[in-house]
């Protein structure tokens, strides 16, 4: 029997056609980059998932200590945290040498003039790519619908922006942003959870101190924040607003740390931490006037298509009720004398990408890269040696109206 | 690490400015100059798989992502595979030895075969997606076709303001010709009937689904919910439930060489055994540069004056002579100078040659030494590394002309040095005591001597800066 | 740094003619089973179960306190079969570790409280950091360091890892030294020391 197995085995090593390495073996191929602030994704051209996700973080080369990208100090800072980075992507997840290959970065189109400076030149002079092309990760979102409008708002990490996109054309005077996101519901956690901790009369040896909870690491927030909470309906809010003795809370539960101490978490935090998206801060400003205040700002034909094509992309986006909770929220919104004179709409229209919403900017840049509009519009490694130039949007000297 | 992070207490600048242990640098003979992982090129030599230390498809492509237990009990991540034969039907399921999954628990039917056979998930919207795929292709494929309409030509007509006061004055036949051209050639990638480039755009909805009654009503099982790493290894599924992940492929490894950005010649070619000899091209900074390593210190104390004894030993299969020198003045010009002749960036621009040597900016990193070395001045010479002596513990041969206050012991290639040690003043109790000095050691160049012209071997000189932390500063009244 | 000279006492140390180095406070089980090559330090409270099957280390191996080394054993349909244990030259193993290992390479260190699974195999100048899990059958390709549990590569290792080890254990081999005694303290320990006295 042995021997018929191995015989079975080195049969089906035969008869297997390709490699199941999926490398990056072939020429005509790159690399789809997209550095989010908590997780970058990066892929091969024209396919339609990320090869992975990893967190946007390097082991600085000389404390040793783990390091977001974006803690950068300087220039020189984080074109040495890009080096580790970049070489992490390419040595570890693709095995594959960057030198000579293509890469699409896919960038919020704020993105900071030295972020993509050095980016590129990490790319260019250190790794010594090919071409390079930065896709605005709004616009390309797009791609993966098949529409030319549509209203993108992305949900992420430390922020959320939204920018609306009318025949294939960014409206930059309707962009909005608020520094919303997960990391503001993680905190918002740790904040909730120091109250129910400190609320509690006996302190019981089995659960977390106040103490564990401020050192409590991120991850385990986001875990939390992953595995059990989720976005409530509107109905279900304002019951709690009332204090409403009916309103059935979720269900606590303990949540067990390497420590054997226990974190309590109840029903109410389960419900109430993805709060922050939706209560108005200090200039009365939630994801939902985001969106209603940036229809305000674009002209009056523009209002019924964007209203009717919004898209949700980003990982906190994910969440649960979100979507649902959003759409009930603009309606309220829509009914209050705030906007009640301004903006004529009847309705608002959500897309349902053909993906999940934390890749949905990578997948778009995908996308473009496969087409031939790649080579068209990429920065060839000749061309940025010469003059050491990014193109942007920004920058006038690229830009000049000419004619 | 533990062994390697005790000599990381002694730290050399390459030549490209950035800091690191010896261990992690290496040493260009044909330029003799030390370079490090940031400044070689680094170039993928073999793609091999860690189970198998095979490079073709094997086995072990296919590795499972179970279940996540969280705090309790282990995270697994990418256990290893077996193949199980049920024996009476021969069917054969994946299991995982480390946290008992089996492909069973996610319902993958079992297989007749016990390798290659294993069904491969595709993505759930890849018909949509090749759709759109085709789509925009074509689109890229017209932009680029001459069809493609004069951007510039266009916009200058935008900015012609004439075309505004259309409706008022009418247009002159010409421009109107223009005009009916350009929307043509505009108009025409989307609509020209004959291209059949069209592509249903999604479409909209305003009834979302309410949230599931289940968030309010169920109690959380933590170990049925994966954790994010483990959704995203299914990146177009991202599962929330433990019963829907996917065994997914095992990533391979990657052996890098290295390459001298410079003269092109391998630094480095990795092995796959320690004991294999199949290219030997291993010059690490360990075997050229003199290791140096601090035997013990008697209490630093600031402004005082301390005794440190060093380890110096030459691993070099030649004998090498050292020197201390102070280290140069800060952001001097000798710092940049090895930079400036490389600086070139030569871009050989004729054609013939279209390899572009590239050499980045030095980076050099500042560093503020906080002590002060009493740099022995005089020569020392180390003997070169022989395994065999190392054996034979009376092996001592003391012709060295040493001065007995510095050199307190010889044996073999190893010297031990005494020196003596001052804390700068102002330094606080508890701070890390970092001193720096710059090292010359000649370096003999036996790549010459072996080619046929049988002359002496060259006897390069090489300097190195060399930082230490030697401890940290001891509190004055414990004495 | 340099290593700093690290003392045992004489009289729990029994010293072989080949100059390993076994604490009487160790475990040896079945001794006959046993081959250490020369230079190897056994510290105590150690387990060495040679009575499952032969063990075999290199020169140069430093087995730390509270280390376990277990023959590993596989399954078959009429019962469990143990295998043979190799270990290579140079190998250090940190506290409290279990190793249960088919073969261990040569210049292998092995973090505190790892276990090392079943019939796994470290090829030679590997790096197990401190308490990771290496799952039974695994196999750690040489020059890279493995961490976690279960262990995944995190890191390579330079190029000259074998020579670094190799001065490491010498290094450690030489400063294992008898902790120095006053004029009264006569060295007790004279006659040929019998390993076989202290298995089980």
């Amino acid at each position: 029997m042995e021997s018929e197995v191995k015989k079975s085995m080195t049969e089906a090593r035969k008869s297997l056609k390709l490699p199941v390495y999926e490398g990056l073996l072939a020429e005509k191929t790159g690399v789809v980059l997209d550095i989010g602030t908590k997780y970058t994704k990066y892929g091969i051209f024209g396919s339609f998932q990320p090869k992975g996700f990893v967190m946007s973080q390097v082991k600085d080369p000389h404390t040793g200590k783990v390091r977001s990208l974006y803690d950068y100090k300087d220039a020189d800072d984080l074109y040495a945290l890009l080096i580790e980075f970049i070489r992490k992507i390419f040595f570890k997840y693709f095995v594959t040498s960057p030198k000579d290959k293509r890469i699409v970065v896919v960038e919020s189109v704020l993105t900071p003039t030295v972020w993509r400076n050095t980016l590129a030149k990490v790319l260019f002079k250190h790794f010594e790519v090919l071409s390079l092309l930065y896709l605005p990760s709004h616009l390309v979102s797009l791609c993966t619908l098949g529409i030319n409008t549509g209203l993108v708002l992305d949900i992420g990490y430390t922020e959320a922006t939204l920018l609306p996109i009318f025949e294939g054309v960014p409206v930059l005077c309707a962009w909005k942003d608020l520094s919303i996101g997960g990391k503001s519901v993680e905190s918002h956690i740790r904040t909730l959870l120091k109250n129910e901790v400190e609320s509690q009369e006996t302190p019981n040896p089995h659960l977390v101190t106040v103490e564990d909870i401020e050192n409590l690491s991120e991850s385990i927030l986001e875990d939390i924040k992953v595995c059990s909470c989720f976005v409530t309906t509107k109905e279900r809010h304002d019951e709690i607003l009332e204090n409403n003795p009916d309103h059935k809370y979720p269900n606590n539960f303990l949540y067990p740390l390497k420590s054997g101490k226990k974190i309590p978490v109840s029903g109410l935090l389960r419900e109430t931490a993805f709060e922050v998206l939706f209560d108005l801060d200090l200039d009365m400003l939630n994801i939902a006037t985001m969106i209603l205040d940036s229809l305000v700002c674009v002209s009056r034909d523009m209002k019924k298509p964007l209203a009717e094509n919004i898209l949700l992309t980003g990982g906190t986006s994910m969440t649960p009720g979100l979507k649902y909770r959003l759409l009930q929220e603009l309606r309220a919104l829509l009914e209050s004398s705030a906007y009640k004179d301004k903006l004529f709409i009847k309705n608002f229209k959500f897309h349902e990408f053909p993906a999940k919403e934390n890749y949905v900017a990578w997948l778009g840049g995908a996308i473009f890269a496969a087409t031939e509009s790649y080579n068209k519009r990429a920065i060839q490694k000749d061309a940025y040696l010469n003059n050491n130039i990014i193109p942007d949007w920004c920058n006038l000297s690229v830009n000049l109206p000419s004619g | 690490m533990a062994f390697l992070a005790q000599q990381e207490a002694v730290i050399i600048a390459c030549t490209c400015g950035s800091l690191k242990p010896v261990c992690r640098t290496y040493f260009c003979r044909h330029c003799f100059v030390i370079r490090c992982g940031n400044c070689v090129s680094n170039e993928v030599d073999s793609i091999y798989c860690a189970f198998c230390l095979d490079n073709v498809t094997c086995e072990h492509s296919l590795s499972v992502r179970s279940h996540t237990v969280r705090e309790t009990t282990p995270q697994p991540q990418q256990p290893p595979v077996s193949k199980h034969a049920t024996p009476s039907n021969r069917a054969y399921y994946l299991a995982c030895f480390f946290c008992r999954w089996t492909s069973r628990d996610s319902n993958i039917p079992d297989q007749k075969t016990a390798s290659g056979s294993w069904p491969e998930r595709s993505n759930t919207h890849s018909t949509r997606l090749n759709v759109l795929l085709d789509y925009y292709k074509s689109i890229g494929a017209l932009e680029k076709s001459n069809i493609n309409i004069d951007h510039q030509s266009y916009m200058k007509y935008l900015r012609k303001p004439t075309h505004l006061l259309e409706d008022q004055f009418g247009f002159s036949a010409n421009v109107r010709k223009q005009k009916v051209e350009l929307l043509k050639k505009k108009n025409l990638i989307l609509t020209d009937p004959h291209s059949k480039i069209t592509v249903e755009g999604s479409v909209p909805t305003d009834e979302i689904e309410p949230l599931s009654e289940d968030f309010i009503t169920k109690e959380i099982d933590l170990l049925s919910i994966p954790k994010l790493e483990q959704r995203f290894n299914i990146s177009d599924l991202q599962p929330d439930h433990v019963s829907q992940l996917m065994p997914y492929h095992k990533r391979l490894m990657v052996k890098q060489s290295q390459r001298c950005r410079e003269c092109e010649h391998n630094v480095c070619k990795p092995e796959y055994n320690p004991s294999s000899i199949k290219f030997k091209i291993q010059l690490s900074g360990y075997f050229c540069i003199p290791e140096i390593r601090i035997i013990s210190y008697t209490p630093l104390i600031a402004g005082q004056v301390s005794e440190i004894t060093f380890k110096i030993c030459n691993q070099f299969k030649e004998s090498t002579t050292i020197k201390f020198k102070q280290l140069p003045p800060k952001n001097s010009e000798e710092d940049l100078s090895y930079y400036k002749t490389l600086k070139k960036e030569i871009l050989l621009t004729d054609n013939l040659h279209k390899s572009t040597i590239l050499m980045e900016e030095a980076r050099i990193q500042e560093v503020t030494t906080t002590g002060q070395l009493d740099l022995p001045k005089c020569e020392l010479v180390l003997p070169p590394r022989d395994d065999a002596a190392d054996c034979d513990d009376l092996a001592d041969n003391q012709n060295y002309n040493d001065d007995p206050k510095i050199v307190i012991w010889r044996k073999c290639n190893k010297v031990g040095v005494r020196m003596q040690i001052t804390p700068n003043p102002d330094l606080t109790v508890g701070s890390m005591v970092k001193v720096g000095f710059l090292l010359n050691f000649t370096y003999t160049n036996t790549l010459s001597s072996t080619l046929e012209n049988k002359q002496a071997p060259q006897i390069i000189p090489v300097d190195v800066k060399m930082f230490i932390d030697v401890g940290v500063l001891s509190d004055e009244t414990e004495k | 740094m340099e290593l700093s000279n690290i003392y045992y006492d004489k009289e729990h140390y029994v010293e072989t003619a080949s100059g390993n180095k076994v604490s009487r406070k160790s475990l040896v089980a079945g001794a006959q089973n046993i081959v250490l090559t020369g230079k190897v330090i056994i510290q105590c409270d150690a387990i060495l179960r040679g009575d499952l099957a032969n063990i075999r280390t290199g020169r140069y191996c430093i087995i730390s306190k509270g280390v376990v080394i277990r023959p590993p054993f596989k399954k078959f349909a009429k019962g469990v079969a143990f295998f043979p244990l190799q270990m290579g030259d140079h190998v250090f193993i940190d506290e409290n570790t279990v190793v249960n290992a088919a073969s261990v390479g040569s210049y292998v260190y092995i973090g505190k409280n790892v276990v090392v699974g079943r019939r796994s195999i470290l090829k030679d100048c590997c790096y197990i950091a401190d308490n990771s899990v290496i799952p039974p059958e695994t196999t750690v390709p040489s020059f890279t360091k493995y961490s976690g549990s279960p262990a995944a590569p995190v890191d390579e290792l330079p190029e000259c890892t074998a020579d670094l080890m190799s001065a490491y254990t010498r290094n450690y081999f030489t400063h294992f030294v008898p902790r120095p005694r006053g004029p009264e303290g006569v060295n007790v320990w004279e006659k040929k020391p019998d390993i076989q006295a202290l298995s089980l």
